[in-house]
Formats: structure tokens, C-alpha cells, sequence
């Protein structure tokens, strides 16, 4: 006690509450988004609404063992609007009641006469309750709001307010057990009392108790408005005013005591004479279970309170009550529902939570960061593309871009399956916004855009009219890769790739090429170019590599493998899944785009491990090339070193094209002869068939 | 008659009908559930389908103040009212506290009973997946839930039971799967534990207990959802 008044610097040793702290209930912002949507419109009119406060919790601490007391709190259910004789209280609970005004813009929320408000407030509840000595509207409550619905946020502020006492009211010793004062049948009368409840609450708010004069161990209690005809002729120290206290805090009590207190000292100051010498008997009620010696030890607290003189009880004293906000200022709180009520964030919450159900069941060591995070570019919005970018959103990539030149056409709806019927009429929409458009209807949380235009290729010459055009279109595609973290190659011609190839290549890309042909598809990885491979591992492979001819015009002259539209239907999405996860393992992979592929079976005479470590991401192997056959059901794994005379990734090629730029470009589209001749592969075929002539071909050597 | 591995819609409001007496009476229960697992929990009717019921309750604890996320506030509107020093205010440091509100509803699908629920700030706000897991509600299960180091929980709040985990190795198939859906009978946002992997255990507990002897009655099938949340419990801290 001298301590704490000597901390303090006052003599005083006042009596403290705990203010109510408040809980909204989301269901609370349900309901009044519905009633000022179908009710109050643009009224702002004040709005009965209820609330209710428990009896206080303590909750242990598992990191420390301390027990924490969780606040005063005052809920605010979906049930508020509703007349409290229609709701069935919570257990344990009091109900208070309360008046809501909601602002229909943040403006007037902010500009208006908070204090007069508040005083208004006050002043009622001093006519109701302490002018007629009937107690039911001493712990009213206010409540102003705006509500922004298109962003699901709601700004509100209450206040509490509680009457005053000046001077206030001061205590004799610490709050200690009650048991020490009253005896455990007595309190087991008190909890008996208290359960039997108030008019709408499932507990009486407060109450009065007194040692029964038969037997001072049983008690007798009755409603607070009887203090004066009960308390008539019991001596001072055996009067007792209980309340179930909302504070769990060892040494300060809740807020409803405040008022409690005003009116027994305004309302029946009389009968209770309190002074420093007559003190009254307080009882902060805290015990949910029926206390017993055995099973359920009292929790609840005693004091001896007084006010060192009486206050004026003809004048009505000042309240105090705004809640303050988490920062511990005076100032309206937020609540911000999207997360619950905005379907894109539900949409985006639940992708990431499938992904992330993955991660932790399954693969602790997945980074899905990475994988969701890599800017994907979609060289063709055709069927390989529509799968891709389907299985791509599958795995929480954000972002998409898709480059097509073409209309969706008749025949495309039922094998792409971003396209519809309606898509083709009148000529057809443009691929490339339609799968975007489409993307976005799935799933609003992604980042898709499409870019109608064609991607020039060795082969087929640039007429003199188009060469600007192609130059735009050329710069456009330079920039889409600056872009883009990961290029997919899912064009329906094998010479439209060399472009994106080169660019890749140049700019150290992760490109992934997909293409298909009858019952065959072939799925791959570019290699990193040259320049940039680290010393010592094999360089992999582009799509060019294993080639001995430059790209050229295949659409007039082409063999089946290179010419996608006729396909056995199933095919493209096996093979699009099949490029999207060779991504995805190649993301996971320690050294990305380095990532070694596992060698091939009985490929330079010795086995290799191809478990360790080296070859493996959490995901598994990383494989260079899969070439798949439905014929047979099956998928082969293909290593192969890249070429040093490549016309896509050679570092001649990629030199060129980085030094000249488009004219080096549009040499290759329109000089059948010229990346052959940069390369040297023409040298190579004269060899070749040099080679060959020089082999004699002896057949008339026969044994037979 | 062995006891079900499912209950019908029927059974199910039986069941959570005697249950809610039971634990308002205060009966000494068979199994031993601790009093907190089964208080304060109300039945619920759809106001126009009455057979579409459920069992509520709401439930709160502080979060640990290191993973508490500032919130920002209008700073413009604090202060427009003169505070004046009110000596009776007990200043006591703001916690922030969260609640949980506790959903058990008959699933259609499953032919069983699954366990909903929301968390909130005080404000209503939905805390997010994070701070969930990080709530006491799943302190004792995080380690099955969410291995260490990729939920990016402070190594200091985790270290014993990351080494936990590592010995425990894979037996966290048998965790329940987390999901997002609607409540069957609010229809409103809500997590949920996907219910198919709890009719086993649940089987295998009541085989146990009563064998043969499952007659169906009122009694049997409280006991079925007493069982029901006795397995729930090893996910979810129910005594909070």
C-alpha cells in the first residue's frame, strides 16, 4: 500500500478499472452492410443495437506459464440488431444495450460533434436510469460507424461512458478472495444468484448480498434497486454489492463497477451513508463454475471502497468513456473485411492455401514463392498454350502474357480450352486477349494480358511494305522478354521459334519448348548460352541443336513432327503439363537454369547415380528433353550437348544478333542461305557430303 | 452392433442436441473430456430450415505480441476529443486479442460432423493463415501442420519443435486436411478440417469402447460426438 502510493507520488489510493475494451464480431459487419443496404439507405438515423460482456478470462501463457488476463471485453455479435428478448444469450454473459450511428460518408463520420454525441448519450442514461432508480440502462454504450462497402471497410469508434465520482473513489487494501469475507456457502448462494439471471441476460449485472440473519453462513441477495429496503438496518460491513466482473486483471476491476457505484452513491446515498469510516463491501464476481472448496476453487475478489466526501448529488456529474484505438490514442478503429468478403481475395486465399497444403504435407523444402513469382511468357495461345497457362495458374503463377497473331477459329473451341463458340463468331476474336480475358473470369487474381502479333521467321522474307512493321513488332517481343522471367515456345511452326530461341538465348531466359506431333510430343529446356555457363558443367541444348539444317519454311514442305494440328487430342495437355512441371522442377532446382540433366542410360559406358543430389530438386529430376509416344504409353528422357554451329544458340548466332540487331534479323527471315553461312553449317554440309563420297561404297563386295 | 463409422443428418442433431444438455447439466461424461472441451457450446437452427442445425461457440486468447502486425489508423481523426486525465482509468497495455469462432456442422458429403471456423482481431478483422497457425488454437499441432522453415515462424518460437518434427518424420498423414469453405448451413466463409480422415479413428476409439454393444440411442450417439471432438481435440486446442 505505501509503496503504491509512494510510486504513484499521491497519497490516494484510488480505486482503478479496467475500460471496456470492444470485440466486433465479423457477423456484426454482415449485418449492418445488410441493413444499411436494405433499410437505412442514406439515413443516419440512431439505431437500438445491443452488446454483451462475460464474466473475465485468464489465458496461460505457453511460452511463459504467466497467466495473461485478456481485457475487458464487450462483444458485439451479428445478433445486435435484433430485439434482445429474441436472442438467447450467451452463457455467462450480461447485455447491454446500445445505440448505433452510421455515417454515409467518412467525412461526416469524422466531422461530427463527437462530444456532443457523447453527451447526449450521457445525459439519457441519467435520465433514465439515475433520475427513476432503475438501473437497466447504466451500462449503455454508443456506437458510430461508416461503412465503405466496395472496399469491405468499416470505421468505427465506441465510447462506454461511466459517470465520474469527484472526488473519486478511493480503496481500503488490495482487492483479495472474497472467500476470506464471505463463507463458500455464501458464495455458492451469491453464484446461485447471479445465474438466475437478469431480464435478457443469461446473468444479473449486479447484485445485493447480505449474511441471512438465521444463519451468517447461508446469504440472502436481491436486484440492485432494492439497496435501500434490503440494506435497511444491516450494519455497514455485512452489505455486499456484487457484479460479474469482465476484467480477468489481478488488481483492477471492470468498467460496469463505475456506474454501479454513481448509483448507489446518487440513488440510495442515503441507506448507504459511505464514507472513509463506513466503507462499502464490493465483490468482483469471477467464477464461472459454482465455487466449491474441492473441485472449484473461489476466483472472485473483495474490497472496501469509499469516497473521501460525498459529491454533489443534485448536479450530474461529468462521464468519460471514448474507447481508444490499438495505438493507445483517442481514435476510431478499423475493421477491414475483404479478406472474408471480397471473392477475389477469397479466390486468391484459397489457390495459395491448396499450394501451400502441398508444401507442408508433402514437401517442406518447395519454394512456391519462386514458382508463383516467375513472369511466364506464351509464345501461342493455341491449344499448347491454353493448357499451359491453365496448369501454370494451377501452380500460382501471377503472371501471364500471351502472344498469338491469330482469330479464335471453328474448330478451336473444343480442343482450347480458354476458347468458346461465341469467341469465333464474326471472323473470330484475337487469341491472344481472348485467353487473357478468359484467365482473369477463372481467377481475378491474375495478372494476364495478350498481344495480338506475328513472330517473324527465317524462311519467309519480309516483303519491303512490312519491314517496319515487323521491326515494331520485333522491339515488342524484345520487350515482352526483358519482361518475362520464363519464355514457353508453343507455336505451331518449328522456324517461328528461332527468333524467340535467339532472344532467350541473349537475354539468359528460361525457355521451355513444347511441340507436337501425331502421337508424339517433344518437351524441352533450352540450355544457358555459352558465354554464360558455368565452367565445367556441358552446356545443354536448344531446340536447334540436333539439327543440321536452318529453320525454313516448313508450312509448304512439312514432315508431321513439326506440324501440331493434327494431333491426337489428349497429347497437347499431356505434353503442356509436362513443360509446365519441367518448369517448375527446374525453378526448384538449386541451380536453375544450370541445372544439370540426368545423363542417359548407357550414354559413355558408366552408370551415374541419377538420386544424387546433383541431378535432383526437391521436385525431382530435371531433364533436358521428354519425348513422349502414345503409341506406346511411354516418355523417353534425352540429354543432348548443345552445337557449337547452332543456328539458335550458337554464340556466332547470338554475337550477330546482339552487335547488328534487327538488320542481322532480317537477313536470317529473309536469306535462306544466311544463318547456314554465319554458322559454318554450310561448310559442314560440303564435308559431309565430301565424307560421304569419299566412302566407297563397295557393293559388289559380297561374301555370299 | 458395432458402432458407425458416419451418422446421418438425423443422428447428428440427436447427438449435438444431447450434448449441449449434457454440458449444461454438468453430467460426468464416460470419456474423460475436460469440462472446457465441452462448454459453452449452443445449438444453432437455420431460421428457416429448422433441420439445418449446428453447434457454436466462441472462443478468444491473446497473441503473442512479437508476431502482432501494426495495424494502420487515420491519424487524422485521433485526438478530436479532449482527453481528460481520468485518475479511476487503470491503464492497462492493449492485447490483441483474437477469436476463434467454433463450428461443429453435419457435412452432406461425409455423412459426418466437420469442424468450421473463423478467427478475428477485435475488429472483426480475419487474421490471416499465418497468424492462425501461430495462435495458441494450434501451438501443441503446428509441428504436423506446418514444418518450420518454410512458414517463416521466428526460429526462436519453433526451434524444439522443429527438431520434433524432423524425428516425427511422416506421420502427419494422418492430420486432417485444412481447406476453405462454406458453412453448410450460414453458407459464409469459414476454414475448415476436411473431414475424411476422422471416421477412422473415431470407428477404432468407440470399437474400444463399447464393441458390440452400440444400441444407437440417445446416450450412444453423444458419446459418438464426444468421441468425435476427443479426436479433434488433438488438433485443435479445445480447452482454450
Amino acid at each position: 500500500m505505501a509503496s503504491s502510493a509512494a510510486n504513484t507520488g499521491s497519497a490516494k489510493p484510488l480505486l482503478q478499472f479496467t475500460p471496456f475494451s470492444s470485440t466486433v464480431q465479423p457477423a456484426f459487419w454482415h449485418e449492418l452492410t445488410n441493413l444499411k443496404i436494405d433499410v437505412l439507405r442514406l439515413s443516419q438515423d440512431a439505431i437500438p443495437i445491443h452488446a454483451s460482456y462475460s464474466i473475465g478470462r485468464a489465458v496461460v501463457d505457453r511460452e511463459t506459464g504467466m497467466e495473461v488476463a485478456l481485457g475487458c471485453n464487450l462483444v458485439v455479435s451479428g445478433d445486435a440488431f435484433k430485439d434482445p428478448k429474441d436472442v438467447k444469450p450467451a452463457p455467462n454473459s450480461v447485455t447491454v444495450r446500445g445505440v448505433l450511428k452510421n455515417f454515409n460518408t467518412i467525412e461526416d463520420f469524422k466531422n461530427v460533434n463527437k462530444q456532443e454525441m457523447f453527451n447526449n448519450t450521457a445525459k439519457e442514461m441519467w435520465a433514465k436510469t439515475l433520475q427513476t432508480g432503475d438501473p437497466s440502462h447504466l451500462f449503455d454504450f454508443l456506437l458510430i460507424t461508416f461503412a465503405d462497402l466496395k472496399k469491405y471497410k468499416y470505421y468505427y469508434w465506441f465510447a462506454f461512458p461511466a459517470f465520474a465520482a469527484s472526488p473519486p473513489w478511493e480503496k481500503q487494501g488490495e482487492w483479495a478472495p472474497a472467500v476470506d469475507v464471505v463463507p463458500i456457502k455464501g458464495l455458492e448462494a451469491i453464484h446461485k444468484a447471479i445465474h438466475s439471471g437478469g431480464s435478457d441476460s443469461s446473468i444479473a449485472a449486479a447484485l445485493l448480498a447480505k449474511p441471512s440473519a438465521n444463519d451468517p453462513t447461508a446469504y440472502e441477495t436481491a436486484p440492485l434497486n432494492k439497496f435501500s429496503d434490503f440494506f435497511a438496518g444491516t450494519p455497514g460491513e455485512k452489505r455486499f454489492v456484487v457484479f460479474p466482473d469482465p476484467s480477468a486483471h489481478s488488481q483492477h476491476v471492470g468498467w460496469p463497477l463505475r456506474n454501479i457505484l454513481t448509483y448507489i452513491l446518487f440513488n440510495h446515498h442515503q441507506t448507504a451513508a459511505i464514507s472513509p469510516s463506513s466503507p462499502l463491501n464490493i465483490i468482483a464476481w469471477r467464477d464461472i463454475d459454482t465455487p466449491s472448496s474441492s473441485s472449484h476453487p473461489p476466483k472472485s475478489l473483495y474490497i472496501k471502497a469509499y469516497v473521501p466526501s460525498l459529491p454533489d448529488t443534485s448536479a450530474v456529474p461529468a462521464a468519460v468513456g471514448w474507447e481508444k484505438n490499438p495505438a493507445g490514442k483517442l481514435g476510431p478503429r478499423m475493421a477491414d473485411l475483404a479478406p472474408m468478403m471480397d471473392p477475389k481475395r477469397l479466390a486468391d486465399q484459397a489457390v495459395d492455401l491448396n499450394l501451400k497444403l502441398m508444401r507442408w504435407r508433402i514437401l517442406p523444402g518447395l519454394d512456391l514463392e519462386k514458382v508463383s513469382g516467375t513472369k511466364c511468357l506464351l509464345l501461342g495461345a493455341g491449344t499448347l498454350g491454353c493448357y499451359v497457362a491453365r496448369t501454370l495458374m494451377g501452380w500460382g503463377v501471377r503472371k501471364i502474357t500471351l502472344v498469338d497473331s491469330g482469330k479464335v477459329s471453328f474448330s478451336n473451341p473444343v480442343r482450347q480450352p480458354l476458347f468458346e463458340f461465341e469467341d469465333c463468331l464474326e471472323g473470330g476474336k484475337p487469341k491472344a486477349a481472348t485467353a487473357a480475358e478468359r484467365l482473369k473470369k477463372i481467377f481475378p487474381g491474375i495478372d494476364a494480358t495478350g498481344h495480338e502479333f506475328l513472330i517473324p521467321m527465317p524462311g519467309h522474307p519480309i516483303p519491303p511494305q512490312s519491314v517496319e512493321q515487323t521491326k515494331k513488332d520485333v522491339a515488342q517481343l524484345e520487350k515482352l522478354f526483358d519482361e518475362h522471367d520464363a519464355v514457353f515456345l508453343l507455336m505451331d511452326s518449328r522456324e517461328s521459334r528461332w527468333l524467340p530461341t535467339v532472344l532467350g538465348a541473349a537475354k539468359g531466359k528460361i525457355m521451355i519448348n513444347c511441340a507436337l506431333g501425331f502421337d508424339s510430343y517433344l518437351v524441352m529446356r533450352h540450355g544457358a548460352r555459352e558465354s554464360i555457363t558455368p565452367e565445367g558443367s556441358t552446356r545443354l541444348g536448344c531446340y536447334y541443336c540436333n539439327d543440321i539444317v536452318a529453320p525454313a519454311d516448313s508450312l509448304k514442305d512439312q514432315t508431321l513432327d513439326q506440324m501440331c494440328t493434327v494431333t491426337r487430342p489428349g497429347l497437347a495437355s499431356i505434353a503442356s503439363s509436362t513443360a509446365v512441371e519441367l518448369l517448375v522442377s527446374l525453378l526448384q532446382h538449386s541451380k536453375g537454369i544450370h541445372a544439370p540433366s540426368p545423363p542417359m542410360a548407357g550414354s559413355g559406358g558408366q552408370q551415374v547415380d541419377t538420386n544424387s543430389e546433383e541431378y535432383n530438386s526437391v521436385l525431382g529430376l530435371v531433364p533436358h528433353q521428354m519425348r513422349g509416344y502414345l503409341a506406346r504409353f511411354n516418355t523417353m528422357l534425352i540429354t543432348g550437348a548443345a552445337f557449337g554451329s547452332c543456328t539458335g544458340c550458337s554464340e556466332t548466332v547470338i554475337k550477330a544478333y546482339e552487335s547488328e540487331g534487327f538488320p542481322m534479323l532480317l537477313k536470317a527471315f529473309n536469306d535462306i542461305g544466311y544463318l547456314e553461312k554465319l554458322t559454318g553449317l554450310d561448310k559442314l554440309h560440303s564435308e559431309g557430303e565430301a565424307a560421304l563420297e569419299a566412302v566407297d561404297w563397295d557393293e559388289d563386295d559380297d561374301d555370299m | 452392433m458395432k458402432a458407425p463409422s458416419v451418422l446421418s443428418r438425423d443422428e447428428f442433431n440427436l447427438a449435438a442436441e444431447g450434448f449441449v444438455r449434457g454440458s449444461q447439466r454438468g453430467t460426468t461424461r464416460e470419456l474423460d473430456l475436460r469440462s472446457t472441451i465441452t462448454d459453452g457450446w449452443s445449438w444453432k437452427k437455420h431460421s428457416s430450415f429448422t433441420h439445418l442445425c449446428y453447434l457454436h461457440r466462441s472462443r478468444r486468447t491473446a497473441l503473442v505480441p512479437e508476431h502482432d502486425k501494426e495495424t494502420e489508423y487515420q491519424d487524422d481523426m485521433e485526438d478530436q476529443i479532449q482527453s481528460e486525465f481520468d485518475a479511476s482509468e487503470a491503464v492497462v497495455p492493449e492485447l490483441r486479442v483474437v477469436t476463434m469462432q467454433q463450428y461443429v456442422a453435419w457435412s452432406a458429403t461425409y455423412q459426418l460432423p466437420g469442424f468450421y471456423f473463423t478467427m478475428h482481431d477485435a475488429s472483426g478483422t480475419p487474421v490471416p493463415l499465418e497468424t492462425i497457425y501461430r495462435s495458441a488454437f494450434f501451438q501443441k499441432s503446428r509441428s504436423m501442420i506446418a514444418p518450420p522453415e518454410t512458414t517463416g515462424i521466428p526460429a526462436i518460437f519453433d526451434r524444439t519443435q522443429r527438431d520434433q518434427s524432423r524425428l516425427g518424420g511422416g506421420d502427419n498423414a494422418q492430420f486432417p486436411v485444412l481447406a476453405q469453405g462454406d458453412h453448410p448451413v450460414l453458407g459464409t466463409p469459414c476454414w475448415v478440417f476436411h473431414p475424411c480422415e476422422t471416421s477412422a479413428a473415431i470407428r477404432e476409439i468407440l470399437d474400444e469402447l463399447v464393441g458390440d454393444g452400440w444400441t444407437g440411442s440417445e446416450g450412444d450417439l453423444v458419446r459418438w460426438l464426444e468421441t468425435w471432438f476427443m479426436v479433434l481435440s488433438s488438433v485443435v486446442d479445445l480447452r482454450l
